[in-house]
């Protein structure tokens, strides 16, 4: 446990500071007088021109002082330094010795990309993948697992108006809410402005079909369609998960990519968080049942609290706790997915990854270095995440010991 | 026994059929240029023949019928748009009849652009001299983008750009008018007092005739289409890659039963001392590992010239004799197998130890029988029960790993097959693969559920 505490805490310090740590350009410089900090800005103004902090040649400027980062190595591409052992002496391509303070410490790629700085960035975007896609998931599951528990398949009543009135609901909903704006979701301006789209669509359609049901609730509509009926909500949420569950999960992400033609890594980290939802959502589920039974849930119910109230205030805080070790497994797999993606080079922007360099080292065998070490960071974090949702688990539910 | 078992249908077919609907519905997001790009650039300068071509492909994939056996769009949209086959200008008629809501208009507008662009044909027929012929060049790049673009904004950039190439040329007053008509038919469109139509939910039934049931009766007759890529049949290369992905996902299954069972049933036996500890801790460990860095390791360990080069390096579908195929699959098996040992193993150990508290466990060693006998024939037959429903999950994993395994491999296998087509956005190949490799999972889940009921029919895994 404290070894993988440990190592987590390693990646997340690298993933916070991999600017600090890992940039072509220096961290603080001064020129001609002035104050830069080239390592945090995609673009500065030297002599009045905008330029690319990335592709300045720092080390060739008259600076003033200096402060470079642990690792002076970035993305970029640097063909005299290509392809170095990190063991023995480290020589440039054209057979100058590489200086202590600019040493490959675990070799550099094909291109002169230095291991450690893929190792640095990498560890950021893989923690921010996990956890933002295990967000979503979390988000979803929970959602949908504590309504199919507290509702089961006999606890939502509807009247047969509100049921059948639905349907009609349901297609204009989805026509006003997402068919009508289908043109504002081909924004160019990227993931933000696509998600409060979305947001808004869902608000569209949440309130036509909250609509329509309040129309079956409030008028009268005679006697057979004033009956109440259960809706089976534990019976579809179950069917629904049973179906994505059994289908081949990385054959589902690789199909949606493709399908919506987008490399885009947000997009990428919805559709890994819309297969790995399940989970979560089964626990979340089966606690609520279990717990909805106890006694204080029952003398809540007697002494007249509202449901909405139970369920929050009572039920689903009670419930959560179980949720915690699937979580931690759930990013040790999203981690797991997102570095596969990016060894298929199906994820733009992947040669900033773990797994984007295993791509590379693929191709040529005799550099061991290149493959070997992102992928022990692959597992060593995934590793890591595995054993502290096994200690959860244990220390939960001490009986699965 | 058969009553459960057409029950179980009952939840699984109508299941397959939503999967289906669904998937095909998004695959039709899918962008169509690789189909596009067939239709050479040649060709695209001769805007005639270019839609000859884009026709007969269009027809080919079956792409000129509508999506489905209805439609929910809004009144202003006709019910031949499906009829368009140019994708880019079909998605700017959508746009445009969605912001005026009057179609007639939208398909006026198309058609001055046509005029315009036939105007321009005939006059840069007639121009000889060669800067004359940069602008005609320049102009032919606007229309082709007119032809595609939806948004008025973008549009009217590209036709004030027209106009200024237009400007100082005095003898090109046909074009200059045809222009103008062009910028005429979209002021029309931009203030349409039809925009109200495109609000009103509208409901078409196109009948059997359609996209969707045309592909499901193929996938029936095991009739997939035809690749985006090369318009060739994709039944004859998925009947040669099919058998490569089954026969290594069959051998997997195989292999992983037959190494885990025995291996979580000896960590079992010797529960808490230092075997049963020390591959506990493996097996953990190597639950994480990711499967193509796996690969990697063995590769780099086992097949690399400047280290150890017993195995070959790639998969051999036409090895010369049996032995150095057999040597060719054993890289990739240790790949397919060790993650799903590595869970299944466990659940051995873990299953066989709950059931070795029961009491007929006890019983069976007081009668005094042998430790073997107590373990295989009353610990394991029962605690096989929940390994059943536990198995299944190999499959998935294993198809999901051969699009990984094979690709590190090269293996010519399903997987492979579909890793090639997602890069080129080949929807049909996508389609099928996905498709078949999905519904074997499915069939391995309702094959565990019988199992399970016939091993023990008190469990009911369908709510009556």
């Amino acid at each position: 446990m404290r070894f993988a505490l440990i190592t987590l805490g390693v990646f997340l310090f690298l993933g916070i500071f991999s600017n600090f740590l890992s940039s072509s350009s220096p961290i603080y410089c001064s020129y001609k007088g002035k104050s830069y900090f080239p390592a945090f800005q995609e673009t500065v103004v030297l002599d009045g021109v905008l330029q690319s902090s990335a592709q300045q040649k720092w080390q060739n400027l008259p600076l003033e002082s200096v402060i470079w980062p642990l690792i002076p190595y970035g993305t970029g591409i640097d063909m005299n330094h290509r392809t170095i052992s990190p063991l023995g002496e480290q020589k440039t391509y054209s057979g100058e010795r590489i200086p202590l303070r600019e040493r490959h410490w675990l070799g550099s790629g094909r291109n002169g990309l230095d291991i450690l700085s893929v190792i640095i960035r990498g560890s950021r975007r893989a923690l921010s993948i996990g956890l933002f896609t295990m967000l979503i998931a979390g988000i979803i599951g929970i959602l949908l697992g504590s309504f199919a528990g507290y509702f089961q398949d006999h606890k939502l009543l509807l009247k047969r108006a509100s049921l059948y009135l639905m349907v009609p609901g349901l297609l204009l909903a989805s026509f006003y809410g997402f068919y009508l704006r289908r043109f504002n979701f081909q924004t160019e301006a990227g993931a933000p402005s696509l998600i409060s789209e979305i947001i808004l669509s869902l608000l569209i359609f949440s309130l036509i079909l909250a609509l329509f049901l309040q129309l079956g609730k409030r008028i009268y509509w005679g006697n057979f369609l004033e009956e109440k009926i259960p809706l089976k909500v534990d019976s579809y949420i179950s069917r629904i998960m049973e179906l994505i569950q059994s289908l081949p999960p990385l054959l589902l992400i690789l199909a949606l990519a493709s399908f919506f033609n987008s490399r885009n890594i947000w997009f990428v980290m919805l559709i890994i968080a819309l297969v790995s939802w399940m989970g979560i959502a089964r626990v979340v589920r089966g606690e609520m049942m279990s717990i909805s039974e106890r006694d204080f849930i029952q003398a809540g119910k007697a002494l007249g609290i509202k449901p909405a109230q139970i369920l929050f205030r009572h039920v689903l805080p009670n419930s959560l706790a179980s949720v915690w070790p699937i979580l931690a497994f759930g990013i040790g797999s999203a981690i797991l997915a997102e570095s596969t993606l990016s060894f298929l080079a199906l994820i733009e922007d992947s040669q900033n990854s773990w797994g984007g360099m295993l791509t590379e080292g693929k191709l040529v065998r005799q550099h061991w270095w290149i493959a070997l070490f992102p992928g022990i960071s692959i597992f060593l974090c995934v590793y890591s995440f595995n054993i502290i949702g096994e200690k959860l688990r244990d220390f939960l539910d001490p009986r699965s010991q | 026994m058969w009553k459960y078992v057409l029950k179980r249908l009952g939840v699984f077919l109508p299941g397959l059929l939503l999967i289906s609907m669904l998937v095909f519905y998004l695959s039709t997001k899918s962008p169509v240029n690789e189909l596009a790009s067939q239709c050479n650039v040649e060709a695209q300068a001769n805007f005639s023949e270019y839609e000859a071509c884009l026709k007969r492909s269009w027809k080919l994939h079956k792409l000129d019928k509508p999506l489905f056996y209805f439609a929910l769009q809004s009144f202003a949209e006709p019910d031949t748009l499906h009829l368009i086959y140019d994708y880019r200008q079909k998605a700017a008629a959508e746009e445009l009849c969605h912001h005026s809501g009057d179609w007639p208009k939208v398909q006026d507008y198309f058609l001055t652009i046509r005029q315009l662009d036939n105007a321009h044909a005939r006059e840069r027929s007639r121009v000889k001299t060669f800067s004359s012929r940069e602008v005609f060049s320049h102009m032919k790049a606007e229309i082709i983008a007119l032809r595609g673009l939806g948004k008025v904004k973008e549009i009217k950039a590209r036709l004030d750009q027209i106009q200024l190439f237009l400007q100082n040329q005095d003898s090109l007053q046909m074009l200059k008018e045809d222009t103008e008509k062009v910028r005429k038919a979209l002021d029309e469109i931009e203030h349409s007092p039809n925009k109200w139509k495109s609000y009103i939910p509208w409901f078409s039934w196109y009948g059997t005739d359609n996209r969707y049931h045309s592909w499901i009766k193929g996938a029936l007759r095991f009739d997939w289409g035809y690749s985006y890529l090369d318009n060739s049949p994709i039944n004859e290369e998925i009947k040669r890659r099919f058998w490569v992905t089954f026969g290594f996902s069959l051998i997997s299954t195989l292999l992983v039963f037959l190494i885990s069972i025995p291996l979580g049933v000896w960590a079992a036996r010797n529960k808490d001392k230092l075997p049963d500890k020390l591959s506990g801790s493996i097996l953990f460990a190597l639950d994480s590992v990711p499967a193509f860095w796996m690969g990697l390791l063995l590769l780099m360990t086992f097949a690399n010239p400047y280290l150890l080069k017993i195995f070959p390096a790639e998969y051999m579908a036409h090895a010369p004799d049996l032995s150095s195929k057999i040597a060719s699959m054993i890289l990739p098996l240790i790949t397919y197998t060790y993650g799903s040992i590595a869970i299944l193993s466990r659940m051995t150990r873990n299953a066989l130890l709950e059931v070795s508290e029961q009491d007929y466990i006890r019983t069976a060693r007081a009668k005094g029988l042998k430790e073997n006998q107590v373990v295989w024939k009353h610990g394991m037959r029962n605690a096989l029960l929940p390994m059943i429903s536990i198995s299944v999950y190999v499959l998935p994993a294993l198809f999901s790993g051969s699009v990984i395994i094979e690709e590190i491999f090269n293996i010519p296998g399903l997987g492979t097959y579909i890793y090639t087509a997602v890069a080129l956005n080949n929807t049909p190949v996508i389609l099928a693969v996905f498709s078949i490799l999905g519904f074997l999972t499915l069939l391995g889940y309702l094959l565990s559920d019988i199992l399970t009921y016939k091993a023990d029919p008190r469990i009911n895994l369908i709510k009556d």
